[in-house]
């Protein structure tokens, strides 16, 4: 039965992101901590509220790396984000747990969101086009995308 | 009356009454293919349920755990992938705990590849796997000097914040172990630890026909080949009646 069915698929390590990143050593891990004013900002960007009150990342020069967790329709997908001066540079789809709409880690779908950057509203400033039978699974990325710029905003002024 | 007449009033006569009998079918089946179409819009995957009856009839029964991890001031127990700690289910892990233990406003619970951090009302601080361990896999989990410490094949390292480890080179933290949960304790987790199942596992169950049993999807086959047989014969009508109407 569909609902049953679980085919876990893991594409990517965090070392091999990290790596892929980073291409020299990677940098140390730092923590960005969800105060509450962040959180309500995170809860209207992901829809509900984040996962955990501690997010962490990788930073060297301006380029960050975030490992974020999103409920495509029932599992978390795991992806990586790369985010160069304010904009998405890479995303990669690390772990993918749902049993329909893995084709979001095709590059030809991802490859849409480089370059993307985040309007005022907490939007992104562009539209990425979804990919039938995946709708959840292309929502889940988006918000991920999103977050992934909004706590690279924050990295940045954390560093100042 | 000509052979014909006959055939077309013995399909018509059949095709009304067996028409009737798997309206019910039909219904049934419309609606719950409706739910199914918009299970993500309805979040039928998102309500969970555990009426007594339904549970039993899917032959689900609890398994309450009697075995946990206490600390001073609460309680880890799991089961089935489920973790409850101080009797509120807790969203994320789903191994086998190895252990668990409090540290200052801290609770840390871990299955062998992560180290999960939690405040203790049950809010998710952090998640450590992998870079964010100083080795892995977990052996065990514990206290020392007020801090919290792990126990792998590399050795024991301690930390205060799960960020900056430490290697311990001496002195050996006390070790979380499983020990048998009070009675008291152990009884108030039957709600909690009660099966459930999705609302879109049900339709979808009713939809097949697998919710009455191993008979159940042979029935449904059953009605969807009678209504096959509805579709063909209410079309040969249509096609006689529509034939032998005056042009």
């Amino acid at each position: 039965m569909a609902a049953e069915a679980q085919d876990v698929g893991q594409y990517l390590t965090p070392e091999q992101f990290l790596s892929e990143a980073f291409v020299a050593q990677a940098p140390k891990q730092e923590a960005l901590w969800l105060t509450k004013q962040v959180a309500q900002q995170a809860e209207k960007i992901l829809g509900h509220a984040p996962m955990q009150l501690r997010q962490h990342y990788w930073k060297l020069g301006d380029k960050t790396a975030w490992i974020l967790d999103e409920i495509g329709k029932e599992e978390p997908i795991t992806a990586g984000f790369v985010l160069t001066a304010g904009k998405v540079s890479q995303v990669r789809i690390m772990t993918y747990r749902e049993s329909r709409g893995g084709e979001v880690r095709y590059t030809a779908f991802l490859k849409q969101f480089q370059g993307a950057g985040l309007q005022d509203n907490t939007l992104l400033n562009r539209n990425i086009d979804g990919i039938s039978g995946a709708t959840l699974s292309v929502s889940a990325i988006s918000r991920m995308a999103r977050l992934a710029l909004y706590y690279d905003t924050l990295s940045r002024l954390e560093s100042h | 009356m000509s052979q014909l007449t006959r055939a077309i009033r013995f399909v018509r006569h059949w095709h009304a009454r067996i028409g009737v009998l798997v309206a019910i079918f039909l219904l049934f089946l419309s609606f719950t293919g409706l739910a199914i179409n918009h299970s993500d819009g309805l979040g039928l995957n998102k309500q969970q349920i555990n009426t007594g009856w339904l549970m039993r009839w899917y032959g689900l029964k609890p398994s309450i755990p009697d075995h946990g991890f206490l600390f001073k001031d609460g309680y880890v127990a799991a089961t089935d992938g489920r973790w409850v700690m101080d009797g509120k289910l807790l969203a994320e892990p789903t191994q086998a705990p190895i252990g668990a233990v409090s540290w200052g406003r801290m609770r840390g619970l871990a299955n062998a590849d992560v180290l999960y951090l939690y405040l203790a009302d049950g809010r998710l601080v952090d998640k450590l796997s992998g870079a964010a361990l100083p080795t892995s896999p977990i052996q065990a989990i514990g206290n020392v000097d007020g801090k919290l410490a792990i126990k792998t094949a590399k050795g024991n390292y301690a930390t205060e914040d799960g960020l900056n480890w430490q290697h311990l080179a001496a002195g050996e933290p006390a070790w979380s172990s499983a020990q048998r949960l009070p009675q008291s304790t152990s009884a108030s987790l039957r709600q909690t630890f009660a099966p459930s199942l999705s609302l879109e596992r049900i339709v979808l169950d009713l939809h097949s026909g697998r919710i009455f049993g191993r008979y159940g999807p042979i029935l449904m086959d059953i009605a969807a080949l009678v209504l096959i047989v509805l579709a063909l014969s209410g079309l040969w009508i249509y096609l006689r009646s529509y034939r032998r109407k005056p042009r």
